[in-house]
């Protein structure tokens, strides 16, 4: 139809011949479109910036690539529709998704059902259209931590990560855990300072869980109690780290915390949220997502103390930018801080 | 004499996985806990060849130690951050690469060797 908008469609993949397969079945529908290989992609995408980007999965570093994508921009403006080869298990979805796909084309699938997909992304351009361009934080149209998609799927953000420290496939499924006694947890905070909300990730194990991860990350079943603690916050670093990478690509950026430990799991009725791994018959890990409220306070700058996250740009008497937004407090910014501003007020949350 | 590298990260389990990674393929490696503790054993290991940081830690963090450290010696940023403004802060300081956690080993050396330039 010559009346349609022309998209510009980067196709990538490891696979020449698959790429090539989906490329003719869009020339019919006078596309313009881009060849790359998952090398070539990033900066294919750099220098076209396409409206669609159609991923070839499950090709290896096909969904990192997507992360770091959305890592980079997270306006979420390319439309990225993930295509999956036949046989994939389901998580593979949510993976797509979680990983900042908007849509996920399963195969066995027909040339109607890819135009129709690619058609979505025409519609959404007409729609944004309409739209402002930008949406600031705190701003009511600003996605609120707890709408959060990466916060919905947090399972399937966190696995592909633990996957790979764990040096395993792993099939996570939303839960609670059925392990009740010696439970230790690694939590890590996330700030989102304009919402005055904190999500909390924690890694939660029992006694035997910790031991065959002492003996599968440190080649040691008769690790001390230190190291496992230490396993488990580094779990909790990745986790955190995943969702906000995640969260990244739907706008909202998001302060991380140092991973702390917990001995005590938090009250269901809280609304947390908890998946569930198992390991083995007497092995499972839990990850448990909870969303606390937190109001910001304003400080005298001499008050501050480490993991403090100010809540806006602090400059000093000349108008100098001192410290951007969002940042999380070391010890080192606070003492320096406190020692250039005294008692200037500062808005703080955490 | 084999090259040094030191690696500063608040997690032990990162230090060893780092360590055992960069060991392997030759290298020496010197461990530290954050950015203070890595600037003060710099005095003392000034043969070091290339710094592997973490970003989130107590105390001075990676970005702060690189608005510390001297010029000269490389550093790689190895961290579960992937916010583009503090990696543009980062090369600004001087970083030279930036890893994603959870690192594959193999990638990690591939850096090191090419930032040494040993083989």
């Amino acid at each position: 139809m010559s009346s349609r908008e022309v998209l510009r469609i980067v196709i990538a993949g490891e696979h020449a011949p698959a790429r090539a397969a989906l490329g003719l079945h869009l020339r019919s529908d006078a596309h313009e479109l881009v060849d790359a290989s998952l090398e070539t992609a990033h900066a294919e995408i750099q220098r076209q910036a396409p409206e669609i980007l159609l991923l070839l999965l499950p090709d290896a570093g096909g969904l990192e690539l997507l992360r770091t994508l959305r890592a980079a921009d997270g306006s979420g403006r390319m439309y990225v529709i993930a295509v999956t080869a036949e046989h994939q298990p389901a998580r593979m979805v949510t993976s797509a998704i979680a990983a900042g796909s908007h849509d996920v084309l399963c195969a066995p699938y027909t040339v109607e059902q890819l135009l129709a997909c690619v058609d979505v992304r025409r519609r959404l351009g007409r729609w944004l259209a309409t739209r402002p361009r930008e949406v600031a934080p705190g701003d009511p149209a600003h996605p609120k931590v707890e709408e959060l998609r990466a916060w919905h799927y947090l399972g399937d953000v966190i696995a592909d990560d633990l996957e790979t420290m764990l040096g395993r496939p792993l099939r996570i499924t939303p839960g609670w855990p059925a392990f009740t006694d010696s439970l230790q947890l690694a939590t890590i905070t996330m700030t989102m300072a304009t919402e005055q909300l904190e999500l909390c990730v924690s890694i939660v194990a029992d006694t035997a869980t910790r031991q065959w991860l002492g003996a599968s990350l440190l080649g040691d079943a008769a690790a001390s109690d230190e190291a496992l603690d230490d396993v488990m916050r580094e779990m909790a670093n990745l986790a955190g780290g995943a969702l906000k990478r995640a969260a990244r690509a739907e706008g909202p950026v998001l302060s991380t915390g140092i991973p702390v430990d917990r001995r005590s799991l938090p009250r269901r009725e809280s609304g947390a949220r908890c998946w569930t791994i198992p390991i083995d018959a007497d092995t499972q890990l839990a990850v448990i997502g909870e969303v606390r409220h937190r109001a910001n306070r304003r400080i005298p700058a001499r008050g501050l103390i480490e993991g403090m996250v100010v809540v806006a740009d602090v400059h000093n008497g000349l108008g100098t930018l001192l410290l951007p937004s969002g940042t999380r407090l070391t010890v080192t910014t606070a003492e320096r801080l406190s020692a250039l501003l005294d008692t200037a007020l500062v808005e703080v949350s955490g | 004499m084999p090259t040094k590298i030191m690696i500063i990260d608040d997690s032990a389990m990162v230090r060893t996985q780092v360590s055992r990674a960069l060991s392997g393929a030759g290298f020496t490696v010197v461990e530290a806990c954050d950015g203070a503790d890595g600037l003060e054993k710099l005095v003392a290991n000034v043969d070091v060849s290339l710094v592997v940081c973490d970003v989130n830690m107590p105390r001075m963090n990676g970005i702060e130690f690189l608005e510390h450290v001297q010029p000269g010696v490389p550093v790689v940023m190895l961290t579960t951050e992937g916010q583009p403004e503090l990696i543009a802060r980062a090369r600004v300081l001087g970083a030279k690469a930036w890893i994603l956690k959870p690192f594959k080993p193999d990638m990690l050396v591939a850096a090191a060797r090419k930032l040494t330039g040993t083989t």
